[in-house]
Protein backbone atom coordinates (compact mmCIF):
# COMPACT_ATOMS: atom_id res chain seq x y z
CA UNK A 1 0.00 0.00 0.00
CA UNK A 2 1.28 3.41 -0.67
CA UNK A 3 0.60 6.63 1.06
CA UNK A 4 -2.92 7.10 2.62
CA UNK A 5 -4.32 10.41 3.62
CA UNK A 6 -7.66 10.48 5.20
CA UNK A 7 -9.42 13.83 6.69
CA UNK A 8 -12.23 13.70 9.57
CA UNK A 9 -14.25 15.62 10.82
CA UNK A 10 -14.66 14.86 14.88
CA UNK A 11 -17.57 14.58 16.89
CA UNK A 12 -19.19 12.05 19.06
CA UNK A 13 -18.39 9.51 16.36
CA UNK A 14 -15.44 11.10 13.60
CA UNK A 15 -17.34 11.82 9.89
CA UNK A 16 -15.07 10.68 7.35
CA UNK A 17 -14.88 12.79 4.47
CA UNK A 18 -14.76 10.99 1.41
CA UNK A 19 -13.05 12.41 -1.95
CA UNK A 20 -16.28 13.56 -3.52
CA UNK A 21 -17.67 14.89 0.06
CA UNK A 22 -17.60 18.69 1.15
CA UNK A 23 -17.22 20.12 4.76
CA UNK A 24 -20.15 22.39 4.87
CA UNK A 25 -20.01 25.34 7.61
CA UNK A 26 -23.57 26.76 8.08
CA UNK A 27 -25.15 28.81 10.97
CA UNK A 28 -25.81 25.72 12.68
CA UNK A 29 -28.34 23.66 10.95
CA UNK A 30 -27.67 21.72 7.72
CA UNK A 31 -28.04 23.65 4.52
CA UNK A 32 -28.22 27.14 6.41
CA UNK A 33 -26.50 29.98 5.31
CA UNK A 34 -24.09 32.00 7.57
CA UNK A 35 -25.10 35.36 7.74
CA UNK A 36 -22.07 37.73 5.79
CA UNK A 37 -19.36 38.47 8.26
CA UNK A 38 -20.75 36.06 10.84
CA UNK A 39 -18.49 32.89 11.61
CA UNK A 40 -19.99 29.11 11.58
CA UNK A 41 -22.12 28.03 14.55
CA UNK A 42 -22.29 24.72 12.81
CA UNK A 43 -19.92 21.91 10.79
CA UNK A 44 -21.07 19.56 8.51
CA UNK A 45 -19.93 17.03 5.74
CA UNK A 46 -22.08 17.33 2.77
CA UNK A 47 -22.23 14.20 0.05
CA UNK A 48 -21.95 14.74 -3.42
CA UNK A 49 -25.66 14.15 -3.55
CA UNK A 50 -26.38 16.97 -0.70
CA UNK A 51 -26.91 14.85 2.14
CA UNK A 52 -25.73 15.18 5.71
CA UNK A 53 -23.28 12.81 6.18
CA UNK A 54 -22.30 13.62 9.67
CA UNK A 55 -25.74 14.20 11.11
CA UNK A 56 -25.69 11.07 13.17
CA UNK A 57 -22.39 11.76 14.41
CA UNK A 58 -22.92 15.22 16.61
CA UNK A 59 -20.03 16.90 14.48
CA UNK A 60 -17.42 19.47 16.61
CA UNK A 61 -17.98 22.82 15.56
CA UNK A 62 -15.19 25.12 16.25
CA UNK A 63 -16.06 29.59 15.94
CA UNK A 64 -13.52 32.01 15.40
CA UNK A 65 -14.40 34.87 18.06
CA UNK A 66 -11.04 36.28 18.35
CA UNK A 67 -7.63 36.52 17.53
CA UNK A 68 -6.65 33.79 20.37
CA UNK A 69 -10.13 32.93 21.35
CA UNK A 70 -12.94 30.04 20.14
CA UNK A 71 -15.81 28.53 21.14
CA UNK A 72 -16.01 24.88 20.85
CA UNK A 73 -19.08 24.37 22.48
CA UNK A 74 -18.00 25.59 25.88
CA UNK A 75 -18.40 29.31 25.58
CA UNK A 76 -15.51 30.98 24.74
CA UNK A 77 -11.88 29.82 25.62
CA UNK A 78 -9.05 30.39 24.40
CA UNK A 79 -6.90 28.64 21.55
CA UNK A 80 -4.63 26.29 23.45
CA UNK A 81 -6.83 25.31 25.73
CA UNK A 82 -8.40 23.09 23.33
CA UNK A 83 -7.90 19.39 23.02
CA UNK A 84 -6.94 17.12 19.96
CA UNK A 85 -10.85 15.69 20.39
CA UNK A 86 -12.71 19.21 20.56
CA UNK A 87 -10.55 20.38 16.94
CA UNK A 88 -12.49 20.17 13.60
CA UNK A 89 -10.36 18.67 11.77
CA UNK A 90 -8.56 15.04 12.10
CA UNK A 91 -5.75 14.48 9.50
CA UNK A 92 -4.53 11.16 9.29
CA UNK A 93 -1.17 10.13 6.76
CA UNK A 94 -0.19 6.68 6.84
CA UNK A 95 1.72 4.51 4.97
CA UNK A 96 3.18 0.94 5.15
CA UNK A 97 6.23 1.61 6.54
CA UNK A 98 7.59 4.11 8.71
CA UNK A 99 7.91 7.58 7.59
CA UNK A 100 8.12 10.58 9.12
CA UNK A 101 6.13 13.54 8.05
CA UNK A 102 7.48 17.54 7.89
CA UNK A 103 6.92 20.87 5.89
CA UNK A 104 2.85 21.05 7.00
CA UNK A 105 1.34 24.11 5.89
CA UNK A 106 -2.31 24.13 5.71
CA UNK A 107 -4.31 26.78 3.31
CA UNK A 108 -7.26 28.05 1.79
CA UNK A 109 -7.32 29.06 -1.62
CA UNK A 110 -9.23 30.70 -4.76
CA UNK A 111 -9.18 27.21 -6.35
CA UNK A 112 -7.17 28.10 -9.09
CA UNK A 113 -3.68 30.00 -7.97
CA UNK A 114 -2.20 28.46 -4.55
CA UNK A 115 -1.22 32.11 -3.81
CA UNK A 116 -4.33 33.92 -3.49
CA UNK A 117 -6.82 34.49 -1.29
CA UNK A 118 -10.33 32.20 -1.34
CA UNK A 119 -13.10 34.15 -2.72
CA UNK A 120 -15.77 35.49 -0.58
CA UNK A 121 -14.55 34.50 2.66
CA UNK A 122 -12.16 34.66 5.46
CA UNK A 123 -11.12 31.27 6.54
CA UNK A 124 -8.91 30.61 9.85
CA UNK A 125 -7.17 27.91 11.17
CA UNK A 126 -4.92 26.25 14.12
CA UNK A 127 -3.74 23.57 15.31
CA UNK A 128 -4.00 21.94 18.54
CA UNK A 129 -1.54 23.87 21.09
CA UNK A 130 -1.03 26.74 19.28
CA UNK A 131 -2.43 29.98 20.96
CA UNK A 132 -3.84 32.09 17.99
CA UNK A 133 -5.66 31.90 14.85
CA UNK A 134 -4.27 31.85 11.55
CA UNK A 135 -6.22 33.30 8.73
CA UNK A 136 -5.25 31.09 6.38
CA UNK A 137 -5.15 33.18 3.04
CA UNK A 138 -3.02 31.80 0.00
CA UNK A 139 0.03 29.79 0.44
CA UNK A 140 2.28 32.73 1.91
CA UNK A 141 -0.16 32.67 4.75
CA UNK A 142 -0.49 29.44 5.51
CA UNK A 143 -0.65 27.70 8.69
CA UNK A 144 2.45 26.03 9.82
CA UNK A 145 1.91 22.52 11.24
CA UNK A 146 4.17 20.94 13.57
CA UNK A 147 6.22 18.62 12.03
CA UNK A 148 5.79 14.79 13.03
CA UNK A 149 9.72 13.87 13.15
CA UNK A 150 9.88 10.32 14.83
CA UNK A 151 9.69 7.15 12.22
CA UNK A 152 5.97 5.75 12.07
CA UNK A 153 3.46 4.50 10.08
CA UNK A 154 0.69 6.99 11.18
CA UNK A 155 0.85 10.28 11.85
CA UNK A 156 -2.17 13.03 13.28
CA UNK A 157 -2.44 16.70 12.72
CA UNK A 158 -5.85 18.38 14.43
CA UNK A 159 -7.01 21.07 13.54
CA UNK A 160 -9.50 24.17 14.21
CA UNK A 161 -11.18 24.99 10.93
CA UNK A 162 -13.82 28.31 10.92
CA UNK A 163 -14.97 30.34 7.84
CA UNK A 164 -17.15 33.49 7.61
CA UNK A 165 -18.63 34.91 4.52
CA UNK A 166 -17.85 38.40 3.18
CA UNK A 167 -20.39 38.23 0.57
CA UNK A 168 -23.41 36.47 -0.19
CA UNK A 169 -23.69 33.44 -2.28
CA UNK A 170 -22.60 29.54 -2.19
CA UNK A 171 -18.54 29.85 -1.84
CA UNK A 172 -17.80 26.24 -3.51
CA UNK A 173 -14.96 27.39 -5.88
CA UNK A 174 -12.59 27.57 -3.48
CA UNK A 175 -10.11 25.21 -2.17
CA UNK A 176 -8.03 23.88 1.34
CA UNK A 177 -4.86 22.41 0.47
CA UNK A 178 -2.36 20.50 2.72
CA UNK A 179 1.41 20.24 1.83
CA UNK A 180 3.43 18.33 3.21
CA UNK A 181 7.13 16.56 3.33
CA UNK A 182 7.30 12.59 3.59
CA UNK A 183 10.70 10.45 3.67
CA UNK B 1 -7.29 9.10 -0.22
CA UNK B 2 -4.71 6.33 -1.74
CA UNK B 3 -2.23 7.73 -3.56
CA UNK B 4 -0.12 5.32 -5.75
CA UNK B 5 2.78 3.63 -5.10
CA UNK B 6 6.17 5.52 -6.28
CA UNK B 7 7.23 4.98 -9.36
CA UNK B 8 10.31 7.31 -9.16
CA UNK B 9 12.87 6.16 -6.73
CA UNK B 10 16.57 6.81 -5.40
CA UNK B 11 20.14 5.57 -6.19
CA UNK B 12 23.05 6.42 -4.05
CA UNK B 13 26.50 6.25 -4.36
CA UNK B 14 28.41 6.28 -1.64
CA UNK B 15 31.55 7.14 -0.32
CA UNK B 16 32.77 2.94 -0.01
CA UNK B 17 31.72 3.02 -3.99
CA UNK B 18 28.51 1.13 -3.29
CA UNK B 19 25.60 1.75 -4.85
CA UNK B 20 21.82 1.58 -3.68
CA UNK B 21 18.51 1.81 -4.64
CA UNK B 22 15.29 2.32 -3.09
CA UNK B 23 13.09 -0.30 -2.89
CA UNK B 24 15.76 -2.89 -3.49
CA UNK B 25 18.34 -4.99 -0.89
CA UNK B 26 19.07 -3.48 2.65
CA UNK B 27 16.67 -0.26 1.28
CA UNK B 28 14.09 -3.19 0.29
CA UNK B 29 10.18 -1.21 1.01
CA UNK B 30 8.80 -3.69 4.06
CA UNK B 31 5.57 -2.71 5.83
CA UNK B 32 6.30 -1.90 9.16
CA UNK B 33 9.62 -1.22 9.00
CA UNK B 34 11.76 1.79 8.21
CA UNK B 35 11.09 4.17 5.13
CA UNK B 36 13.81 3.19 2.69
CA UNK B 37 15.49 6.63 2.92
CA UNK B 38 15.26 6.40 6.78
CA UNK B 39 17.06 2.73 6.39
CA UNK B 40 19.66 4.53 4.40
CA UNK B 41 20.27 6.96 6.97
CA UNK B 42 21.00 4.54 9.64
CA UNK B 43 23.07 2.41 7.06
CA UNK B 44 25.43 6.12 6.58
CA UNK B 45 25.91 6.01 10.43
CA UNK B 46 26.48 2.78 11.52
CA UNK B 47 29.02 1.97 8.39
CA UNK B 48 30.31 5.89 9.04
CA UNK B 49 29.45 6.49 5.47
CA UNK B 50 28.84 9.60 2.95
CA UNK B 51 26.32 9.76 0.37
CA UNK B 52 28.70 10.74 -2.83
CA UNK B 53 25.92 10.89 -6.00
CA UNK B 54 22.12 10.77 -5.61
CA UNK B 55 20.02 10.43 -9.01
CA UNK B 56 16.57 9.85 -9.12
CA UNK B 57 15.11 6.85 -12.09
CA UNK B 58 11.77 5.67 -13.32
CA UNK B 59 10.24 3.12 -15.61
CA UNK B 60 8.17 5.04 -18.13
CA UNK B 61 6.33 3.78 -21.39
CA UNK B 62 9.34 4.85 -23.57
CA UNK B 63 12.07 3.88 -21.38
CA UNK B 64 13.83 4.35 -18.10
CA UNK B 65 14.11 8.26 -16.96
CA UNK B 66 17.62 9.08 -14.82
CA UNK B 67 17.37 11.95 -13.54
CA UNK B 68 21.23 13.37 -12.12
CA UNK B 69 22.34 15.99 -9.71
CA UNK B 70 25.81 17.67 -9.44
CA UNK B 71 28.55 14.85 -7.67
CA UNK B 72 31.62 14.30 -6.88
CA UNK B 73 32.66 14.14 -10.68
CA UNK B 74 32.17 17.61 -11.34
CA UNK B 75 30.59 17.48 -14.70
CA UNK B 76 30.70 20.23 -16.93
CA UNK B 77 32.38 22.46 -14.00
CA UNK B 78 29.33 21.64 -11.93
CA UNK B 79 29.86 22.74 -7.96
CA UNK B 80 30.02 19.84 -5.56
CA UNK B 81 27.66 19.24 -3.24
CA UNK B 82 28.05 18.99 0.81
CA UNK B 83 25.10 16.45 1.21
CA UNK B 84 22.43 14.90 -0.22
CA UNK B 85 18.59 14.36 0.73
CA UNK B 86 15.38 12.65 -1.01
CA UNK B 87 11.97 13.12 0.07
CA UNK B 88 8.24 13.21 -1.64
CA UNK B 89 6.48 16.25 -1.95
CA UNK B 90 2.33 15.51 -1.63
CA UNK B 91 -0.06 18.27 -1.95
CA UNK B 92 -3.99 17.37 -1.56
CA UNK B 93 -7.06 19.77 -2.29
CA UNK B 94 -10.30 18.52 -0.22
CA UNK B 95 -12.77 19.80 2.35
CA UNK B 96 -14.17 22.31 0.23
CA UNK B 97 -13.69 20.52 -3.19
CA UNK B 98 -13.82 17.15 -4.58
CA UNK B 99 -9.86 15.67 -3.27
CA UNK B 100 -7.28 15.97 -5.50
CA UNK B 101 -3.88 15.28 -5.46
CA UNK B 102 -0.20 16.04 -6.73
CA UNK B 103 2.77 13.98 -5.84
CA UNK B 104 6.73 14.47 -6.54
CA UNK B 105 10.01 12.60 -5.79
CA UNK B 106 12.47 15.35 -5.16
CA UNK B 107 16.70 14.79 -4.81
CA UNK B 108 18.08 17.54 -3.37
CA UNK B 109 21.79 18.85 -3.54
CA UNK B 110 22.57 20.28 -0.84
CA UNK B 111 25.73 23.74 -0.63
CA UNK B 112 26.49 25.95 1.96
CA UNK B 113 24.12 28.47 1.59
CA UNK B 114 21.77 27.12 -1.34
CA UNK B 115 20.11 23.80 -1.97
CA UNK B 116 19.42 22.98 -5.63
CA UNK B 117 16.12 20.74 -5.83
CA UNK B 118 15.01 18.11 -8.83
CA UNK B 119 11.64 17.71 -8.62
CA UNK B 120 9.83 14.90 -10.82
CA UNK B 121 6.45 14.43 -10.91
CA UNK B 122 4.65 10.49 -10.00
CA UNK B 123 1.67 11.31 -12.16
CA UNK B 124 3.69 11.69 -15.27
CA UNK B 125 7.51 11.06 -14.66
CA UNK B 126 8.53 12.34 -17.79
CA UNK B 127 8.31 15.93 -16.35
CA UNK B 128 10.85 17.53 -13.78
CA UNK B 129 11.19 20.96 -12.82
CA UNK B 130 14.38 22.85 -11.00
CA UNK B 131 13.95 24.86 -7.72
CA UNK B 132 16.94 26.80 -6.08
CA UNK B 133 16.53 27.72 -2.50
CA UNK B 134 17.90 29.32 0.40
CA UNK B 135 20.04 26.29 2.92
CA UNK B 136 18.66 28.03 6.51
CA UNK B 137 20.62 25.25 7.58
CA UNK B 138 17.85 23.65 9.80
CA UNK B 139 16.83 27.89 11.50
Amino acid sequence: MALTQVWQLQGATPTTIDATDYIQFSDGTFDNPITVSSYNDGTHVRSSGGADDSSANTPNNVKYIASGTADWGDGTEACNAMLDSEATLKIAISETSSITVTDISFYAYDGTTTTNAPTGMTVQAFEQGDAAWTQIHGSASALSVTDSSTPATDHYFYIALSASPTSVGVKSANKVRIEFTYQ
Amino acid sequence: MELPEAKVNFIVGLSNGESLMEGEGILAKIAGELSPWHKLENYLQEKDLSIKSLSLISKTEVGNRHYHLPNEKGKFGGEVPIGYRCFRRGAIDGLMSEQSYELYTCAEAIYQDYKVQLYVSEIDPDKCWVNIVTNTNGE
